[in-house]
């Protein structure tokens, strides 16, 4: 360097001092004091030799500013700058920058200091202070002196060396002090600093070398040092030990994908280690070109400044020494996780309370979760799984299509990173479902509108990348409009294209008997079929006389689409069946009904079938009884003509009938009002109200299955109301097998009618009879006749064995209705008062047992 | 100087004031141009950083450092 | 199979409500008057084949049988805008077209004389259903033909069609004025026994109440003939819709009427409507929910029917059963708040000997009529103060009878030839029979009623053991 160069540099450091103080204003002033000091604190640094710790490759340079830029969103900034330095790279000839890599490279650096002292609080208050105070300067122009002490402070690695008195006694102490140091240790501090920072690369020192047995390195025991020294030593390679299990695992990594899975967290994962792995190594090379500089005695110590002693670089160590431990500790929870796991471990980390921690977390985080939350985001927006390493909190597993909805999709709560909340998991697991679902089961194209509209709506483009940790916000915000459009449109294809509340009336018109008059056809005309046993039944012949019903009853005005789902089932049938036991009818729900009409909701509907169905058998044999003893039949027919003690038999016989009859059909027709009502009416009306609100198809299935539970117990199927069920069918049997008996006593009585009106009435007119009978009663001898008397003794026998009869059924039914009503208000799990209150309206039960 | 370099010379500061500003160094134009002066002494790039952040720093309570505002 | 019901209109009244009735449901299932289904009438979901069917060109016929003894009432029909509703081979007026006189026993003898007519014409529409549920007969009791004509068809449908149903609405006289038909009770006795003996289900429809309710009630100074047939006409149309528009219960006739008579004997219903409004009257509208309506059907001056019950009996009278069907927008969920308040209210007095309780049947209102209510509703109810009614024909009959009025008009004809007025005792037994029947159902004791005295309880042919009251006997 030549002299003139070296007045030219004086003059521009000046210069720069100058500048860069002045910008701040009560420093304009060049005579400031500080102008001295801080140009005395330039100097210093600029002549500490440092060499760059990079290749001065300005391209390689430029490259990498522009990949920063374009990683931080700012694209035309980055294509910019390229353009800027193809030009000024382009500049050669004199007036050029010679050394265009040194200008690149120093704006690179001072950007990244600008940017990290904004991002740090002041990460500068971990660095140590270059003794920028002016103590120990006993004038101020050491500098501008001359060139000898200029040339002298390059020479001596740039600590300026402050004459002093040599007769100084203080000084010749020191010197002592000195020499016992050296004396004392057999390796220079220095030394040791330098293995220090070999160690913390990685690489064993001359005398400090990982020792595999401690598992950590250490100084040579043969070096002799004080134990402090030893144990400082021993402190500060920690780093290294950290940086070795970091750089370790990153190796490892690195060197197992793409062939093994790794997944792409752990990619991400990785490169985020790696760049911070590249800070620590921009220190390390500064560190190590301070630890060229001899350390001053303590005597020096005033006013030397950079050099690294063991106790300096504990205090460069710090910060590094904290993140590289963080880092450690995260190597270690996530050697064996992935994916969502490996974002959700380190996530529990970044809750920390210090700063620096909590901002390296979240950078790292950042970059971390971006595959995961890519994911999300094609997962909510195009329901796809792009998932190769299994590293998603939703796995989906091949299905029939009407499982896809229940079983094809599931969370996998060890993937669920814990930043993000259950039920975000779950409206994020439902939204992709209900995009398969829409597209596998519905055959549906609309959802892709939906997804785009959510994207728009949520104001995150629906490009990759476009979402990081730390915007959970973002994410759930895109979820939610994802969620709310895709679950709006899913809902309005089911009920608009599917036409689902259509078909759960047709399930409420048919399977639960709605449509009376379709009900009473089919029973018409199926009756005297399931009287037979049920192996003798052909469910051909039963469908024939479904089709029958249907073209015979409103039901024919029905959708074609509903009627042709509506098929004849039989149950598998035991020894001793009726076609009875085992008739239902059955609804076909096909894709993609069948995933709310599954195959166990359709069981419980056949069961809900199987019980109306024979309380509606129940209650047309009572309806036929009473048809055998209406009005016009017993009114209209004439009895005169037998004896007292037979007409009194009659009477009573005839009474009992039709008030046990009354009690039955009271019953029944009650049993009936609480089902249409309190059962099948509230629960349909609840359901409709609950279907208006639904916002996803979750509701919509839970609407629907609270519907059919309401219905199921309410009509005592439940498994707890198992003894009350059968008390009702005990019921059941005994209307029936009393039916039979009235049909009996009836045919007995017409009979009895038909032959008196033979034997009296023979040739006669009948309004002439009439008058004629009047005549008979004076005529008692008439009666007498021998075939009237056996006549009249075969009736009386027949009504009197009919009465017993009909005693003992209506002393059963007696029994057993009162078992029945004393059953109903313990029940604990369904409300059955209403049917107790439609049963006793009158407390005509209550009053006969008081205690009820 | 001949014309040719000044113009050269000009041009070349404009487009490293130009790539300075997308860096958001914060450096004027003229300490920019002292800065390149001094690059193409051979300075290392590395210390003159150190000494724009040194002087530039931000006061802060442990800094001895006369305050200068950022 | 739609469970057919045929109507049979006979005589004066009969045709008139006839005519109402078909006029509702022609309205209710959009058809026209000519008997055609309405462009608007799309919505579904009722059943017109009950009470009509299907000509080859698609026009919907009622099956009614319209049948008169003088032209008049079926003239006026057949030169009015429904002249091409009806199916002309169904409508019968007899050739001398000189009506019954007032006179029952004219009205049977003719109604036996054509027979043979008339019957041909009922098989025909009989056989032209698939499953015929039953018969509607409409008339009044008072007159001639419906009363007289419509007891022989009652006689021999029982006879013929004895599995099927047979309703009656019975129009009773108006007590209240004095009625240009002296022999009134005369009529209205006679017919009652056949009403009794050879008919399902009667409702009963009181002209006094229907004469009250139309003064009291819609504040018509003198209302006509047509406006009381109108409230007929609506009681009718309201107590089929269950039938007209299927759902989970009440589908049939038979179903419907099973419950409301659990005693064969006891088989005249009350009607009860609210809320209620005649034609093109605009009516006060009123807030009507469901326990309004099931309320106000348990006030007496809602019913069709005039209590002429003293006090204490009425306070003895009890409801046998009770159906109500409510028609319109009508949460389920209210049926039952409403039945707890009536029940806590003690509104409604039952019979001891066995359960009961109301039965409410929703039914759907037709989407073509726009009425101004939300809710209505229909009573139809098996009450023992309907006694009350019978005693009072009864009564009147007793004094026609002890003056030995009017007879001899009866014994022209072959029933009373010979002076034989023993029908005259046999009906009076048989209503007698029915008022201590329908006495017997208020006491918790109705089980072991009559057991002392079979004969009085089964009669059907008057005093068998010849206790006939000796004043009566001619």
């Amino acid at each position: 360097m030549d002299e003139e160069d070296q007045t030219k540099l004086i003059d521009l450091v000046k210069e720069l001092v100058n500048r860069l103080l002045a910008e701040s204003p009560q420093q304009q002033n060049p005579k400031n004091p500080n102008f001295e000091a801080s140009l005395r604190y330039a100097v210093r640094i600029l002549s500490s030799r440092l060499t760059p710790s990079i290749a001065p490759d300005a391209a390689a340079i430029a490259e990498s500013i522009k990949r920063r830029l374009a990683t931080q969103g700012r694209s035309s900034d980055a294509l910019t700058f390229s353009d800027l330095f193809t030009k000024f790279s382009a500049k050669t000839g004199t007036g050029s920058v010679n050394n265009k890599w040194a200008v690149v490279y120093l704006l690179k650096i001072i950007s990244d200091d600008r940017k990290s002292s904004k991002n740090a609080v002041n990460s500068s208050n971990l660095l140590p202070n270059f003794g920028l105070d002016g103590h120990g300067f006993s004038n101020g122009s050491n500098v501008s002196n001359g060139k000898e002490n200029k040339e002298l402070g390059w020479r001596n690695n740039g600590v300026l060396m402050v004459s002093k008195d040599p007769e100084n006694l203080r000084e010749i102490a020191f010197k002592e002090f000195v020499n016992v140091v050296k004396e004392e240790n057999e390796v220079s501090e220095e030394v040791i600093v330098r293995d220090v920072l070999y160690c913390c690369q990685g690489i064993d020192g001359r005398y400090v070398k990982f020792d595999a047995s401690v598992d950590g390195y250490v100084l040579l025991h043969s070096v002799k040092v004080p134990r402090a020294t030893r144990i400082m030593v021993r402190k500060l390679c920690e780093l290294g030990w950290l940086f070795r299990k970091v750089k370790g695992y990153v190796s490892e990594s690195m060197d197992r994908f793409p062939a093994e899975d790794v997944g792409t967290v752990g990619q991400a994962f990785c490169a985020a280690l790696q760049d911070e792995l590249l800070e620590y190594y921009k220190l390390l090379a500064v560190l190590e070109a301070q630890a060229m500089n001899p350390i001053p005695l303590v005597s020096e110590s005033a006013n030397a400044g950079n050099y690294l002693s063991l106790r300096r670089l504990s205090v460069w160590f710090a910060e590094p020494m904290v993140k590289m431990r963080l880092m450690a500790v995260l190597v270690d929870k996530c050697r064996v996780l992935r994916g969502g796991a490996m974002a959700g471990a380190i996530h529990l980390h970044a809750q920390h309370g210090d700063v620096l921690v909590h901002e390296f977390m979240t950078r790292l985080l950042k970059r971390v979760c971006s595959p995961l939350f890519e994911m999300v985001r094609s997962w909510v927006l195009e329901g796809e799984l792009e998932d190769i390493f299994a590293e998603f909190f939703v796995v989906g597993q091949p299905v029939k299509a009407e499982s896809l909805w229940r079983e094809g999709y599931r969370l996998h709560s060890g993937m669920l990173p814990s930043f993000i909340s259950q039920s975000l998991a779950q409206r994020i697991l439902r939204t992709g479902k209900s995009i398969n679902f829409l597209r596998v089961c519905c055959d549906d194209r609309g959802w892709a509108d939906a997804a785009t509209e959510s994207a728009a709506a949520a104001g995150t483009t629906t490009r990759r990348g476009g979402l990081g940790y730390g915007e959970t916000d973002a994410l759930e915000s895109l979820v939610i409009e994802a969620a709310k459009r895709i679950d709006k449109h899913l809902l309005d294809v089911i009920y608009k294209r599917y036409k689902f509340k259509e078909h759960c009336l047709a399930i409420k018109r048919y399977l639960l008997l709605g449509q009376g008059d379709f009900v009473q056809y089919l029973m018409d005309i199926v009756g005297p079929e399931l009287s037979e046993p049920a192996n003798t039944i052909s469910s051909f012949k039963l469908a024939g006389l479904l089709e029958s019903a249907i073209r015979s009853s409103n039901a024919q005005y029905d959708d074609p689409d509903i009627l042709d789902r509506l098929r004849v089932k039989l149950m598998p049938h035991g020894t001793g069946d009726r076609g009875w036991d085992v008739f239902s009818l059955d609804y076909d729900a096909r894709v993609p009904l069948d995933t709310l009409f599954t195959e166990s909701v359709m069981a419980r509907y056949l069961k809900i079938f199987n019980f109306l169905w024979k309380l509606r058998r129940v209650e047309h044999a009572l309806i036929g009884a009473w048809k055998t003893m209406k009005p016009n039949c017993i009114t209209s027919h004439l009895f005169t003509k037998l004896q007292h003690a037979v007409k009194l038999q009659l009477l009573s016989t005839l009474r009992r009938c039709q008030v046990l009859w009354d009690e039955m059909n009271h019953f029944v027709t009650n049993l009936q009002y609480y089902i249409m009502f309190e059962v099948l009416e509230v629960s349909w009306s609840n359901f409709s109200n609950e279907m208006e609100v639904a916002k996803d198809l979750d509701d919509l299935l839970a609407a629907h299955e609270k519907y059919l539970y309401s219905i199921f117990e309410k009509s005592l199927l439940g498994e707890r109301s198992q003894s009350l069920y059968k008390s009702l069918f005990l019921l059941f049997d005994l209307i029936l097998q009393f039916r039979s008996h009235a049909d009996r006593l009836y045919e007995g009585i017409f009979e009895l009618q038909s032959r008196t009106m033979e034997s009296s009435l023979s040739s006669r007119d009948k309004s002439k009879s009439r008058r004629q009978t009047k005549d008979k009663s004076s005529e008692p001898g008439s009666w007498l006749s021998d075939g009237r008397k056996a006549l009249t003794q075969r009736a009386g026998e027949f009504l009197r064995n009919m009465e017993q009869e009909l005693d003992a059924i209506a002393k059963e039914y007696k029994s057993l209705l009162e078992g029945f009503l004393a059953q109903l208000p313990v029940q604990q799990h369904v409300d059955l008062k209403f049917l107790l209150f439609r049963l006793d309206f009158t407390e005509f039960y209550s009053q006969l047992r008081p205690n009820v | 100087m001949d014309p040719e370099a000044a113009r050269s010379a000009r041009e070349s500061l404009d487009l490293a004031f130009h790539m300075s500003n997308i860096l958001d160094t914060g450096l004027d134009r003229h300490t920019l141009s002292v800065l390149i002066a001094l690059c193409d002494l051979d300075l290392n790039p590395e210390a003159l950083a150190a000494v724009v952040k040194e002087l530039r720093r931000e006061p802060s309570p442990s800094s001895t450092m006369p305050t200068a505002p950022p | 199979m739609p469970r057919e019901i045929i109507t049979l209109q006979v005589g004066q009244c009969g045709n008139q409500i006839g005519m109402e009735f078909w006029k509702q449901l022609c309205l209710e299932h959009g058809i026209s008057k000519e008997g055609i289904l309405e462009d608007f009438a799309t919505q579904g979901g009722d059943r017109k084949d009950v009470f009509f069917y299907q000509a080859d060109d698609q026009h919907y016929i009622p099956r009614a049988l319209l049948i008169d003894l003088e032209p008049r009432v079926i003239n006026g029909i057949q030169n009015s805008e429904y002249r091409n509703l009806y199916n002309h081979e169904n409508i019968f007026v007899s050739d001398h077209g000189g009506g019954a006189g007032n006179n029952w026993a004219s009205g049977y003898h003719q109604g036996k004389g054509v027979e043979e007519d008339i019957m041909d014409m009922i098989d025909r529409e009989a056989d032209g259903s698939d499953s015929l549920e039953g018969f509607v007969l409409c008339h009044s009791i008072a007159g001639g033909t419906g009363s007289g004509m419509g007891s022989y068809l009652l006689e021999t449908l029982n006879d013929r069609y004895s599995k099927k149903l047979v309703q009656t609405y019975s129009v009773f006289p108006n007590q209240m004025e004095t009625s240009d038909v002296v022999v009134q009770p005369y009529n209205s006795l006679l017919t009652l026994k056949r009403l009794t003996l050879n008919a399902d289900c009667v409702v009963v429809l009181d002209n006094t109440a229907l004469n009250r309710i139309a003064v009291e009630r819609l504040h018509l100074q003198n209302p006509t003939f047509g406006q009381t047939n109108s409230l007929v006409s609506t009681v009718m149309s309201a107590s089929t819709t269950t039938l007209r528009y299927p759902g989970y219960m009440n589908n049939d006739l038979v179903g419907l009427l099973a419950s409301l008579i659990p005693t064969p004997r006891c088989h005249f219903l009350m009607t009860g409507y609210t809320p209620l409004t005649v034609e093109r009257q605009a009516n006060v509208i009123r807030k009507t929910t469901v326990l309004d309506v099931m309320r106000r059907l348990l006030q007496t001056k809602n019913i069709m029917v005039s209590s002429y019950a003293r006090t204490k009996e009425a306070s003895q009278a009890k409801y046998i059963s009770i159906l109500n069907i409510i028609q319109g927008e009508v949460d389920p969920t209210q049926v039952h708040e409403s039945l707890q308040r009536i029940r806590e209210r003690k509104l409604v007095n039952f019979i001891e000997w066995g359960p009961a309780s109301i039965q409410v049947a929703l039914s759907r209102k037709s989407p073509y009529v726009q009425t101004a209510h939300r809710v209505s509703g229909l009573m139809l109810a098996s009450h023992t103060s309907i006694r009350h009614l019978f005693s009072k024909c009864l009564s009147q009959y007793e004094k026609l009878r002890k003056k030995q009025a009017f007879l001899d008009n009866y014994r022209k004809f072959p029933m009373f030839a010979d002076n034989d007025l023993s029908e005259f005792d046999e009906s009076r037994d048989i209503i007698e029979s029915l008022v201590d029947e329908y006495k017997a159902c208020e006491s918790p004791d109705y089980i072991k009623w009559g057991m002392e005295d079979p004969d009085h309880v089964l009669t059907g042919e008057g005093n068998a053991t010849g206790t006939v009251d000796p004043k009566l006997a001619v």
